[in-house]
């Protein structure tokens, strides 16, 4: 491609020939176009094919195209430019049918070619190579289905497994799978996949040490299990280094101990509860499940809960209740585990505004001697709050005692948090990648697109992101390695002029813009004593341009220049 | 040459799919009943506040967009599926679409027909451009040409020669290697719970009445004029032993993001939401609910026994039961939006019957194994995707869509496909 792109072809559609085409025509060879052609319908395909060739024996370098809602086929005549060779993004639109005179139509054409030359005034860079190689972090199923699924697509791909061997531990076995052996020897199965796979290099117990680069060629330092430390160079980065389980949050002042349990120790003491006896408790012990509004997984919370409150009333003579604040049956398939623990005879308290609160005796309990007190705790919340959903819920262990619901309690069973890995947080940490307050990646749904991240080429899967089930993990793992295939296949990316740009001369080396750019495109250049923009990395936001003292800081696309130009556009808002 | 697989259904699922079949280098043919690509989420209104409050809502029209332009895609409007032979890699596909009058290939959309034509109101016969057909169409029922054979105007003015009056049906056979079947969804049919009004009078309607009409900013307070007592009533046809037992998944959401909207319009407006449970899911959820909260959205616990009428006076109010004192109590509201749920479309039980598919207990089609994003049906090369499998919103539609599209592509090139089912 020729390092300045200078000559730009237009095209003004002429169906119909209302518009007055010939004007237009005019105006823009007056504003300097290259050749300016008309067609009747450049919209269809005929219109389309005469644009490639035009393009192709004008030896343009990009195109300005005037037609009536030009918009709705931006896509057909960037592949118009693709098939000339160009630049797909080397094309300015004007809408000649929005306007209402032929003054404004030939200005609104004029203009749009004006701000494709300003494009040329910045350095052409090219296209940007970019290394085909996909990093992926993470031991668990989700990396390696992305490390699969990616190296299928024909990329290099570079395990970085944080732990000693892929897979998963017997605790993540029980929370993510629950009781199915079969996922058990599917992810077996996977590991296997993995390890023989030719495309894909496994690097067990790595741990990342230094992070940087940007989209195209990011370098991970990791020093791996056998303590050699090495730069791993790649062109997208996948981030799916699973969850951590963290003991429960501890609201009521409790400790993990006889009589509060979580939803991992409590399989582990059913056999305990199923020797509990009291003549008072014929019914058996009585287990509540508390799960906190907060938590950010709740859905996954309440799943757990319901499931290990109906096997606890298959397995065990006793009373189960499940305190929550919402009862949450939106993960697929819990409908019917809400509907089958209700015909279990689990009730369920649904507590309002205030949480519950946990009484605890004096007497520190044991439940299995009958001398004792063994109501070893007491939750109680406001009765006017309080929904119980199953009426024959007052018994012997559940009473109203002055506005308040009081159930007595055996043993208390508070779900783990999940929370996001230390290897998720340290990468998000080095590479910048903004997320939310507990630690995971991705500050929020970025519309569809459901494993971007604040930086291009960096996605994050699964537990990388939020709480999710292992379903959703793998269609995470799917979705980001296809994105990141897509964008590397080729091997280059194209500059989209979007981008901002620093004025050497002008920048005052202040490093405003570093500081500023959500996108972590403006990076330091010592050599220079400037700053530098990453074409690439740069979504165009304009955050750098809006903050920068020095007004040093232009948008390709939208350069004083071409917002002059468009600015002199009439806009007829009222006509709308 | 090539692999070449049919999506049937173009809402948000169904072009996602094509989108990532094409961008794969399969050639699509997207076949869609109506005469408009986007399907129900195209209608919906952006639910921004002062900021983004992630509906998703416009992510459809980018997608549109895309697919639109997509040489790899054919776009077949007002067509449907008659009958289906073959198997994986081999269908064959009878269709048949309605007598296209404006040909879509020559139409230039310079609008000359719509200005000459006597006959045109805001209810045709002619269109304008319409979403995912770029060009003009006319509809028959106002045509006089139609009528009486008395005008044809636009026919002898169209500059491209591109209107035939006299345009057929046509049939057409389409041979596919894949399916992707995405019809998407029906909501409730409000009219079958008598209890909330519906249909007697004009303000109670059902939110997807409210999305369709609504709109935002100016046009919202236009459309609510001195209405300030909004209340929603979840789970009309959801979890609820009349209608459906299970939970429509998209409905809190959406109740809670418009009620956000309206306080944002009008805050001096009171928002009341009857619900049993918040079933909001995916990422900060609990930022949605707090922020309805510091909003004054006023969360109401249960499910109501009812709408009254004041018959002077026209008033509605909300009867419920106060769940302390178990006793009925009653709350004003000038609008009430019932929530309704996702419902199997119509005709799904005869495309499935077309396709040798199953359904599932709720008559959605039924995709096999324990996933709950699982996308392929017990025929082989038949993959199915967004709510005509089960509720989703539209963002997990997309992924389904998506999904399904990697799924059909890694059988057709006998890829290893995913490794847990
Ligand atoms: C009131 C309401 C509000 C909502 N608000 C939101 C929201 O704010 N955010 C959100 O994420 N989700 C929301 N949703 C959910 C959202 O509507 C769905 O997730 C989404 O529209 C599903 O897309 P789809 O492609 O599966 O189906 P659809 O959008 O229904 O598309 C199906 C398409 O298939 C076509 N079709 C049907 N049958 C045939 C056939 N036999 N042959 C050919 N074509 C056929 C239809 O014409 C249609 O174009 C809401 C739902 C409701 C009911
Ligand atoms: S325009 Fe935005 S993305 Fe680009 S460098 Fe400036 S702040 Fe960063
Ligand atoms: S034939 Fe006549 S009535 Fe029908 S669309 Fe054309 S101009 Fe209108």
């Amino acid at each position: 491609m020729s390092n300045q792109l200078k000559k730009f072809a237009a095209f003004v559609c002429s169906c119909a020939d209302r518009h007055d085409t010939q004007n237009i025509v005019e105006g823009l060879e007056e504003a300097g176009a290259g050749p300016v052609f008309r067609h009747r319908t450049l919209c269809r395909s005929d219109g389309c094919q005469f644009v490639a060739e035009q393009l192709s024996e004008a030896e343009a370098d990009g195109a300005v195209f005037a037609a009536c809602t030009p918009e709705v086929y931006r896509e057909k005549w960037s592949r118009q430019l693709d098939a000339a060779g160009l630049n797909r993004h080397c094309m300015t639109l004007a809408d000649i049918k929005s306007r209402k005179n032929a003054a404004d139509r030939r200005q609104v054409a004029v203009s749009a070619l004006k701000s494709l030359q300003e494009i040329g005034r910045f350095p052409d860079v090219g296209d940007i190579s970019v290394s085909q190689t996909v990093l992926v972090v993470g031991s668990a199923p989700g990396a390696m289905e992305a490390a699969l699924q990616a190296a299928d697509g024909g990329c290099d791909v570079v395990l970085v497994s944080p732990a000693e061997q892929l897979g998963i531990s017997e605790s993540e076995r029980l929370v993510l799978l629950g009781e199915s052996d079969d996922a058990g020897r599917c992810v077996d199965r996977m590991v296997e996949s993995v390890t023989e796979h030719p495309g894909i290099e496994v690097l067990n117990g790595a741990h990342i040490t230094a992070a940087g680069g940007q989209i195209g060629d990011f370098a991970l330092t990791v020093r791996t299990g056998d303590g050699e430390d090495r730069v791993l160079r790649g062109g997208a980065v996948v981030v799916a280094a699973g969850l951590d389980i963290h003991p429960p949050g501890m609201d009521f002042d409790l400790e993990v101990g006889a009589e509060v349990t979580t939803q991992l120790g409590f399989r582990r003491r059913l056999t305990e509860l199923s020797d509990f006896e009291h003549d008072e408790r014929p019914d058996g012990p009585c287990i509540v499940f508390y799960v906190d509004e907060d938590d950010e997984d709740s859905p996954l919370a309440f799943s757990a809960a319901v499931h290990n409150a109906v096997y606890a009333r298959r397995n065990v003579k006793c009373e189960v209740f499940v305190v929550c604040h919402q009862a949450k049956v939106a993960l697929p398939g819990m409908d019917e585990v809400y509907r089958r623990a209700r015909k279990a005879g689990v009730f369920f308290v649904k507590y309002g505004k205030q949480r519950p609160q946990v009484k605890i005796p004096e007497v520190p309990a044991s439940f299995r001697t009958p001398e004792e007190p063994f109501y070893p705790l007491q939750i109680s919340l406001p009765l006017r709050e309080a929904e119980v959903v199953a009426s024959a819920a007052a018994g012997e262990t559940c009473r109203v005692n002055d506005d308040r619901l009081e159930i007595d309690c055996d043993c208390l069973v508070l779900s783990e948090r999940l929370v996001a890995s230390a290897a998720t947080e340290r990468l998000g940490r080095l590479l910048s990648i903004r997320g939310t307050e507990s630690g995971y990646l991705q500050e929020d749904n970025v519309h569809l697109d459901r494993v971007l991240t604040n930086r291009r080429g960096v996605f994050a899967v699964g537990g990388s992101r939020k709480p999710c089930s292992l379903q959703e993990v793998m269609t995470d793992a799917q979705e980001a390695a296809s994105a990141a295939v897509a964008m590397l296949s080729d091997g280059y990316l194209q500059r989209d002029w979007l981008s901002a740009h620093v004025s050497g001369e002008d920048c005052a080396f202040c490093l405003t813009c570093v500081r500023v750019c959500p996108h972590e495109a403006a990076v330091p250049d010592y050599s220079e004593g400037a700053a530098r923009i990453d074409p690439q990395a740069c979504q165009g936001c304009g955050s750098c341009a809006g903050e920068c003292p020095a007004g040093a800081i232009e948008l390709e696309c939208y350069s004083k220049e071409a917002m002059f130009a468009s600015a002199a556009m009439p806009k007829e808002w009222e006509d709308d | 040459m090539g692999e070449e697989v049919l999506v049937v259904g173009g809402g948000i699922a169904g072009l996602s799919a094509a989108l990532k079949l094409a961008e794969s280098g399969v050639n699509v043919k997207l076949v869609e009943k109506s005469k408009e690509l986007g399907g129900s989420a195209s209608g919906y209104v952006c639910k921004a506040t002062d900021e983004c409050q992630k509906c998703n809502v416009c992510v459809t029209v980018d997608v549109l967009d895309e697919v639109q332009s997509h040489p790899a895609i054919e776009v077949l409007t007002e067509t449907e599926v008659v009958s289906v032979q073959g198997e994986l890699g081999d269908f064959c596909i009878n269709v048949r679409r309605k007598p296209q009058y404006i040909d879509p290939d020559g139409c230039i959309n310079c609008g000359e027909c719509l200005t000459v034509c006597p006959h045109q109101t805001k209810e045709g016969p002619l269109f304008g451009p319409v979403r995912g057909r770029d060009t003009y169409a006319l509809q028959p029922e106002a045509c006089r040409y139609f009528a009486d054979g008395s005008c044809r105007l636009c026919q002898q003015s169209c500059p491209a020669d591109s209107i035939n009056l006299e345009a057929e049906i046509e049939y057409r056979q389409i041979l596919v290697d894949a399916v992707v079947l995405a019809v998407g969804f029906q909501p409730f049919d409000a009219a079958t719970a008598p209890r909330y009004r519906y249909g007697r009078t004009s303000n109670v309607m059902t939110a997807y009445e409210f999305e369709q009409e609504a709109g935002a900013g100016r046009d919202l307070l236009q459309y609510v004029g001195d209405h300030r007592h909004f209340a929603f009533i979840q789970c009309v046809g959801s979890r609820d032993l009349q209608s459906s037992e299970d939970c429509s998944r998209v409905c809190c959401s959406y109740a809670m993001r418009l009620g956000r909207m309206i306080m944002n319009y009008l805050p001096d407006a009171q928002v009341d939401i009857y619900h049993m449970d918040l079933q909001t899911f995916g990422k900060n959820w609990c930022e949605l609910y707090a922020g309805c909260r510091d909003d004054g959205i006023n969360f109401v616990r249960g499910k109501p026994a009812g709408v009254d009428e004041d018959p002077d006076s026209q008033q509605l109010s909300v009867v419920y039961e106060d769940l302390q004192l178990g006793s009925r109590c009653t709350e004003d509201a000038d609008l009430v939006i019932l929530s309704v749920g996702i419902d199997p479309a119509d005709g799904v039980g005869e495309l499935a019957g077309r396709f040798g598919i199953e359904r599932n207990s709720r008559g959605f089609l039924a995709a096999a194994g324990q996933a709950a994003d699982a996308v392929q049906t017990n025929r082989p090369g038949v993959y199915v995707a967004g709510t005509c499998a089960g509720p989703r919103d539209i963002a997990e539609s997309a992924t389904h869509g998506r999904k399904a599209a990697l799924r059909a592509i890694s059988r057709l090139r006998s890829r290893s496909s995913c490794r847990i089912s």
